[in-house]
């Protein structure tokens, strides 16, 4: 009946699968964490690599105020308070113990210095010093490698096995599995001691599914996402009888290139420098429209609702921030120009519209106070003035899935009839939903994938041990 | 007036011939050049100019280049055969990197990605050197700054896989220059399995050599056993057996003899205790024809047999058989004779 055995299977390695199984390994003897793709890490290894944290070192350093009830507060605002609050809560609450446990226990560095993304009403977010989420991927694997956790690549997840009580007992995959072909791989089926944890992320690239939920959301609107970003597993957790939560609240993001594909390097210049210490105009009219710093919903709103093409402008000065710019340089994501006229001739913007704009901008700039949009302005923020100015030609891709399925604040996942936990059941990460309510503050997602990862591998390892079979693989 | 073509002074009629040559040759060119064009655009609007005289019956069709090119390859325009170079690029089994003289890799395949453990966008503009140590690193600069165009090398390093283990990779280099700047395509192959085999390959060597060795010890040490056994045997019949011979001959009286040899079978029986196959004592004291039977038993013959085997009358052999029970001793016991002798040396 039973292939194998181990304590805990996890689905899914990317922060929130890796954080449960570094947790459960602690606890317990054997831990597995199923991957269906080739490599490991998912959308987590290909992210900006941006953790928001209240109450941070930096933040004391730099005489930032700043406390879990305020990051609350931004995340109920941004959601539009359809957060289920007490999740929420918790992120808040324990994003400042997940940085010491990034930096400490795992090792990983960040930039010194702290980014202000839109929707924070402080500066509050880490960077890791590579500017990729694969600067905590990879001391995480590492570390699992250490720890003697295994690893199955192309290990397909098609059904949760439960035992008589209505608990999971196991899991049903496909071994030697080629994405995205259902057919592919060999059947196996993997029994779980203790407890099954669900981190298989969200459904950005499941073009089907999400036309389903947000029929806004059309087939022509690519995502920042890796491939594998699809909505198999969240369908299989349905069956056994998980709470489907606000699926339909789907995030774009206003802030990467047309010219490259998926997250690329321009996004985290347009969130690192093109925003923050810059404008974002549309081509056609070369005015503002928007709050640059606003959340990403209403950013992606302004651009997507109007149909507009937009551009953000930089000087050099606000550039220095973008670590990513000689990549985005080198692969013609983001342009360099000497003057605006230039840089509005180029991107086919009105040029003297263009040159109003930008004085306009920056005497709000010199007087602290955006009169048009209400964009805060910082006080290290200065005027567009320094040549080179850089522009990046934006597109609205889809980015997250703030809805998934519903768990408590111990990471158990939540039957939809009982409305109790499902045995032995957990999940974490993007997979579940209800943390971010309508949209997620950018940031945010590193946070609540390892607070809540390393709960539901807590909790998971803690369930009382089940017999080992005879005649199953031992581990 | 003379001209001079190409320092040869010729007349002006042959000038005249070669101009008009060249000017033929120039329009034949263009008129080619504005038929490859026509055939392009051809491609990009997927029809096929309609040749002029395709309405006239009576002369045979003109074959425009772009007919044979749609003819030879109907569903190549530019762009697929762009995406057919993309997969097989994408779908070759080892991992294909491009980098540039930054070391920055710019294109990369499915494969290596899986190699390194990480998805290819995520490949792109990182370091190759990140993926190896400090002396690989040193290595792969010596490596890039060595190859010229179209030179081809390979060296074997140790990668890293995205977890930080690492494992064992052979690097092929190739150089091109695209738009002024040198790039170097990579093959890296991954040797782990290759690696395991070797290495497998050389424990199993290592054992064999191992084995020899032993077995030449065993076999010394058996030949230096099989001295020790001879110089003892030999020092036994010199001592013992050839003077009790010389005894024996010299023996007159019977009852002398016989207890001569009653003490020389018994330094005999000595001599070959110890022996792996060591005969029953009782085998010894069997007469001639007792053997003879004994032999016949053995072999799984029957009284009746041997009798006419050994054209002997039945009753004998009943009495020889009895003997021989006796003998070895095996009187009034279950043993079948048979299954005794099967394991005697006669």
């Amino acid at each position: 009946m039973w292939d194998e055995e181990h304590d805990v299977v996890i689905v899914g390695s990317g922060f929130a699968g890796l954080a449960a199984a570094l947790e459960a390994a602690k606890i317990c003897s054997s831990v597995i964490v199923l991957e269906k793709m080739r490599v490991l890490g998912g959308n987590s290894a290909i992210s900006g690599g941006l953790l928001g944290v209240a109450g941070s070192p930096l933040q004391e350093a730099e005489g930032i105020e700043d406390s879990p009830e305020l990051m609350l507060a931004d995340m109920l605002k941004a959601g539009l308070y359809l957060n289920h609050v007490d999740l929420a809560r918790t992120v808040a609450e324990q994003s400042a113990e997940v940085l010491r446990w990034t930096t400490e226990d795992l090792g990983v560095r960040y930039k010194p210095t702290l980014s202000h993304l839109g929707g924070h009403s402080v500066p509050r977010t880490y960077n890791t010093i590579n500017t990729s989420g694969s600067g905590i991927i990879k001391p995480m694997l590492g570390r699992c490698r250490e720890s003697g956790i295994a690893m199955r690549l192309k290990t397909f997840l098609t059904d949760l096995i439960m035992d008589k009580n209505g608990a999971v007992e196991g899991v049903e995959v496909r071994e030697d599995y080629i994405f995205p072909h259902k057919e592919s791989g060999k059947p196996r089926r993997i029994r779980a001691r203790r407890a099954v944890v669900l981190a298989a992320g969200g459904f950005s690239q499941d073009k089907a599914f999400r036309l389903i939920q947000n029929p806004l959301i059309t087939d022509d609107i690519e995502s920042t996402n890796h491939p594998g970003a699809t909505a198999d597993t969240l369908i299989t957790a349905l069956r056994a009888g998980a709470t489907p939560v606000q699926l339909s609240m789907i995030q774009l993001g206003s802030w990467a290139s047309r010219d490259e594909e998926g997250f690329g390097v321009g996004s985290m210049f347009s969130l690192l420098a093109g925003f923050p210490y810059g404008i974002i105009v549309d081509v056609e009219t070369g005015k503002r429209f928007v709050n640059e710093l606003s959340d990403r919903k209403l950013l992606a709103d302004a651009i997507l609702n109007e149909g507009r093409e937009s551009i953000a402008i930089v000087d050099c000065e606000g550039a220095r921030h973008a670590s990513t710019l000689a990549q985005c340089l080198k692969r013609g994501v983001v342009q360099k120009y000497e003057s605006i006229e230039d840089l509005a001739a180029a991107n086919r913007v009105p040029a003297q519209s263009l040159k109003n704009t930008v004085s306009v901008y920056n005497s709000f700039v010199e007087k602290r106070k955006d009169d048009d949009f209400g964009k805060p302005i910082a006080a290290h923020l200065s005027p567009l003035r320094n040549r080179p100015f850089y522009a990046i030609r934006l597109t609205t891709k889809v980015h997250h899935c703030m809805g998934g399925v519903q768990i408590n604040q111990r990471g158990q996942v939540i039957h939809i009839e009982t409305h109790r936990p499902i045995g032995r059941l957990y999940a974490a990460g993007e997979f579940t939903g209800g943390v971010h309510g309508a949209s997620r503050l950018g940031s945010n997602a590193i946070a609540e994938c390892l607070v809540f990862g390393r709960i539901a591998g807590q909790n998971g390892a803690r369930e009382p041990r089940r017999k080992a079979l005879q005649g199953a693989r031992q581990h | 007036m003379e001209g001079s073509v190409l320092g040869m002074d010729v007349p002006d009629s042959v000038k005249a011939a070669l101009l008009l040559q060249c000017r033929r040759t120039a329009d034949d060119i263009e008129a080619s050049l504005a038929r490859r064009r026509s055939s392009q655009e051809a491609y990009a609007d997927a029809e096929r100019p309609v040749p002029a005289n395709s309405n006239d019956a009576d002369r045979p069709p003109e074959r425009h280049e772009a007919d044979e090119s749609a003819a030879y390859a109907p569903a190549l325009t530019p762009g697929s055969s762009e995406r057919i170079l993309g997969a097989i690029f994408m779908a070759a089994g080892e991992g294909l990197l491009l980098v540039d003289e930054d070391f920055e890799i710019v294109r990369a395949n499915q494969r290596a990605g899986e190699i390194y453990g990480v998805l290819e966008p995520n490949l792109m503009g990182v370091d190759i050197r990140s993926f190896t140590d400090a002396s690989g690193a040193a290595r792969l600069s010596d490596l890039f700054d060595g190859l010229i165009e179209g030179q081809r090398m390979s060296m074997e390093l140790s990668c890293t896989y995205v977890d930080g283990s690492t494992f064992p990779a052979t690097i092929t280099a190739t150089r091109i220059d695209l738009d002024g700047r040198r790039h170097w395509p990579l093959i890296v192959r991954d040797d782990t399995d290759r690696k395991s085999l070797e290495n497998r390959l050389w424990e199993e060597k290592q054992q064999t050599e191992e084995m020899n060795v032993t077995l030449k010890n065993v076999l010394k040490n058996i030949e230096a056993d099989r001295k020790v056994f001879e110089t003892s045997i030999s020092g036994k019949i010199t001592t013992l057996l050839l003077p009790a011979l010389k005894k024996i001959a010299k023996a007159t009286e019977p009852s002398v003899r016989k207890s001569y040899l009653a003490l020389f079978e018994e330094q005999l029986l000595s001599l070959i205790a110890g022996c792996e196959s060591q005969p029953d004592p009782g085998l010894l004291r069997l007469s001639r024809s007792e053997i003879n039977v004994c032999r016949m038993i053995q072999a799984g013959c029957s009284s009746k047999e041997i009798c006419e085997a050994l054209s002997l009358s039945f009753e004998t052999v009943q009495t020889h058989r009895k003997n021989i029970r006796k003998k070895l001793e095996l009187k009034g016991s279950k043993v079948n004779l048979h299954t005794f002798l099967a394991n005697q040396a006669l």
